[in-house]
């Protein structure tokens, strides 16, 4: 053998580089001018949260991790973990000389960052093309669901959102809690009745593991996907439900989970959020439901799957009042119902 | 019981972490149920529910992990809470990535370590051919671990490898041993006259466990990725491979395993065997014709026909997995004599890629209409697929790694009245699950059970690839495994023939204690 074929040694590389790649746009217009930003509260391996000076929480991510309304996205090598280089609890983050310095020494770049904001639906296809697609993609991650989490009501979001109760014998615990919740829920939506919205918000906010419960990932689904379906006949009370979600979610589950209900309670949730749903509504866009699909679920480890069920009963509710609203002004019109 | 409570203010780690720290918990001595969940009140009731809610946990906040578990017997609670310490402290370091000096470029690793010859690099697709270059460009040898890489990179890393005299061992390639260096995914061999090329990771693993339980070590394996044998690759790293091997003196006989290649690949690596100067066993799995030998060139058409060739070839006795033994030919009677005779698809759900196209195309050979799909299966046809696919891995480690995806797809097939055969395949060795039984097992019982619960009989028949140094205990693995009633052998090609045989009730083909050969 050649004397290249010796014992193997195993070499790893990383970057040095510390560029800001992207930014949410309501983050972008927080930038200070100079002086502290905010204070690191919590660190991971590839992200680290901060609260500003105002209590408002946001996140430093590695961008492989994809962009988001609280998101500064920087390109970090693939082995950089942030406590390797340096972050930990308690650093203060500040814009020093046009960019920004997180303790002593880490400056993040921003020359280049581009400003992120959700690219919105702005014509869907047809209520029957939309229930196609989402049947899709039910079949394609059937075989994936985890028994963990809220994933395993995803088949069931179509007769929740009629008012339907699945068989819950065989869910799991937190499954079966929410499912009468959800199933209250989405009568409450159907039928504008603020205090049953409410109860169910109560008992879902905070409900699950995870850093962002399982119960605050689907209510952040949800809320995403009926701000996005646009033409909604059921503003009112999807306004009524983001304002209950918020307000709960205040007091009742975890700040970083807080910080993310808020924000999808103006329709802004992840990018994979965002580029999913152009796939299930959007006339011009090419459906690629399945990459989307799976860039979704990879989030956490049953957070993407929360948000998918949360955004797959937010798009059967929105269809179901659309068609409940139509048939209604279809009566008014045509009172005896006699064919035109 | 004692229920105790330990609240951590502020306390944030991410949910595989928290996951990860409730299901380990629940693995301690006396712990009988234990969960880490963020205390919010809806979590609280749950707890309170579950009968975990101590005084203690009522005072948490959104903002603090409740770390909840109770006893039997009391008493215990400050062992278990050290464990639980322990473990968030390891979770810390490993989320900080330890304090070992890590170098931050390729010239770095090379001044703290002048005598590497390797690099292994393992980064996102995109970054992978710069990173690859790079250690080329430093008259490194790669095994390039990262897949997504473009075909036109891959083309030109190995042109350049080759011009330099250098391996360039992927990309995709997550399988080599090299001087008994195991690298990625590879089985404890001891080191021998046997040296392999292949274009497959699990076919490489197959057929060097095959080999050294036949008592053959291994002097090197090379991975070359799976697309090495493209037209446009055209076999370059095989081709240097084989060069290798041809001029390493500890190699006697030389193997090559490919799925079928590019007409123009295969007419090289062929040529450039024919003039290696050593007998050259060539597995292009699948590909049409039979086996056949000229000169110092055999051709085979399954893993373990290679393997079986170069027995022959060193002077070897026949060896012990090429046999049914009488309790697994009993068994397999037992299952074929079963009630559900008329329902009886095979369902193959496999990790191993090239293991799962063996399968496939023995069945087809043996007039199965079996797709390679699990859903639409027409009724009464066959399916295996390969679950270490894109498709079913996304969000989660590799099926060699992480069993929960098989065993879900297990527990499913087992409830379908048509199916009456599950073909797995479990690959031990570094880098796979440190123990596959006992996440098998459990899944493989209840699969039976349901199926027993509704008058049918699930045969159950696994391939097992390991090695007697492997650090999962292959006796063990097996016997755990043939404890649930499967029946398990080690020869994968053996495998889907039994699975077969199973499913038309006929067992008159295999070979009932002879020799298959």
């Amino acid at each position: 053998m050649r004397a290249g074929y010796d014992v193997p040694w195993i070499i790893m590389t990383s970057s040095t580089d510390y560029p800001i790649t992207s930014i949410g746009a309501s983050l972008s217009e927080q930038l200070p001018r100079t002086g502290r930003w905010g204070t690191v509260f919590a660190v991971f391996r590839r992200s680290c949260y901060l609260e500003n000076l105002d209590g408002q929480v946001f996140c430093l991510a590695d961008s492989r991790l994809g962009e988001g309304p609280l998101t500064l996205g920087v390109e970090f090598s693939e082995n950089t973990t942030l406590s390797s280089i340096g972050v930990s609890k308690g650093c203060h983050l500040g814009m020093d000389g046009g960019d920004l310095l997180l303790g002593r020494s880490i400056v993040f770049r921003t020359s280049g960052m581009s400003i992120w904001a959700p690219e919105r639906v702005r014509k869907t296809v047809t209520p029957k093309e939309i229930r196609r697609r989402v049947n899709t993609l039910i079949d394609l991650v059937r075989p994936l669901i985890p028994s963990d989490g809220l994933g395993t009501i995803i088949p069931h979001t179509s007769g929740l959102a009629e008012g339907r109760l699945p068989t819950i014998d065989l869910m799991n615990a937190i499954a079966q809690l929410s499912v009468p919740r959800l199933c209250r829920l989405s009568g409450g939506l159907t039928g504008s009745d603020p205090k049953e919205v409410d109860e169910a918000v109560s008992g879902l906010v905070g409900l699950g593991p995870g850093l962002t419960p399982s119960g605050d990932d689907f209510l952040g689904g949800m809320l995403v996907a009926l701000q996005t379906l646009p033409d909604t006949a059921s503003q009112p009370s999807v306004d009524m439900f983001s304002e209950c979600v918020t307000r709960h979610a205040a007091e009742k589950t975890t700040r970083i989970s807080s910080a993310m209900l808020e924000r999808s309670a103006k329709g802004i949730g992840s990018a994979a959020e965002h580029r999913l749903l152009r796939c299930l509504l959007g006339l011009d866009t090419r459906p690629d439901i399945t990459s989307a699909t799976m860039e979704l679920i990879r989030v956490g480890h049953t957070s993407g799957w929360d948000t998918l069920a949360g955004i797959l009963l937010g798009i059967h509710l929105s269809l179901r009042m659309n068609q409940a609203l139509k048939e209604t002004r279809s009566a008014i019109q045509n009172p005896a119902g006699i064919p035109a | 019981m004692t229920v105790k409570n330990h609240v951590l203010k502020n306390l944030y780690r991410d949910s595989v972490a928290l996951m990860r720290l409730s299901r380990e918990m629940e693995g301690l001595e006396n712990v009988e149920q234990a969960t880490a969940i963020m205390g919010t009140d809806n979590n609280k009731d749950l707890l309170a529910q579950a009968g975990l809610l101590a005084d203690i946990g009522k005072s948490a906040t959104p903002n603090d992990l409740i770390v909840a578990f109770n006893l039997t017997p009391p008493g215990l609670e400050e062992t278990v809470m050290a464990s639980v310490q322990e473990r968030l402290t390891a979770a810390r370091q490993a989320t900080s990535g330890g304090t070992d000096y890590r170098p931050r470029s390729m010239e770095g690793a090379i001044q703290s370590l002048p005598q590497a010859n390797l690099a292994m690099i393992s980064v996102p697709g995109e970054y992978a051919a710069r990173e690859a270059k790079k250690a080329l460009d430093l008259g490194l040898n790669v095994l390039l671990f990262s897949d997504n890489v473009p075909l036109e990179d891959e083309v030109d890393l190995k042109q350049q490898a080759a011009n330099l005299g250098l391996l360039m061992m992927g990309p995709d390639c997550g399988t080599a041993i090299i001087n008994g260096a195991p690298l990625g995914f590879a089985n404890a061999v001891t080191s021998g006259r046997v040296g392999l090329v292949s274009a497959s990771g699990s076919g490489l693993q197959h057929v060097t466990c095959l080999l050294a339980e036949a008592g053959e070590g291994i002097s090197h394996a090379l991975g070359v990725g799976g697309r090495d044998l493209s037209a446009e690759v055209n076999g370059a790293m095989m081709l240097e491979g084989l060069r290798a091997l041809q001029d390493d003196s500890a190699t006697e006989i030389i193997v090559l395993i490919s799925k079928p290649p590019a007409q123009s690949a295969r007419d090289r690596v062929l040529h450039a065997a024919s003039k290696s100067g050593k007998h050259c066993v060539i597995a292009f799995l699948g590909e049409q014709g039979h086996a056949a030998s000229g000169g110092n060139i055999h051709m085979e058409q399954t893993l373990e026909g290679a393997a079986l060739r170069v027995l022959t070839l060193l002077g070897r006795q026949m060896p012990g997995w090429a046999y049914i033994d009488r309790m697994t030919s009993q068994n397999i009677e037992a299952l074929t004599a079963a009630p559900n005779s008329e329902h009886r698809s095979i369902r193959g759900l496999y990790s191993g890629g090239t293991l799962c196209y063996e399968s496939l195309f023995i069945l087809r050979g043996l007039g199965h209409k079996a797709g390679a799909d699990l859903e639409g299966v027409p009724i009464g046809s066959d399916s295996v697929i390969d679950m270490g696919d894109d498709r079913y891995t996304v969000g989660r480690p590799h099926p060699m790694i992480d069993f929960r995806a098989r065993c879900e797809a297990l527990i499913q097939e087992a409830g379908d009245p048509e199916v009456g055969v599950v073909l797995l395949d479990v690959i031990l060795g570094y880098g796979s699950h440190p123990d596959p039984a006992s996440e098998l097992v459990p899944a493989l019982l209840e699969a039976q059970d349901i199926a027993q619960n509704s008058g049918r009989r699930l045969a159950c028949v696994v391939s097992l690839c390991g090695s007697q140094d492997d650090p999962q205990n292959l006796e063990q693995q097996q016997q755990a495994l043939t404890d649930t009633g499967a029946v398990v052998v080690h020869s994968n090609a053996l495998a889907a023939r039994i699975a077969s045989a199973i499913s038309r009730g006929d067992t008159s083909a295999l070979p009932g204690g002879d020799s298959l050969a």
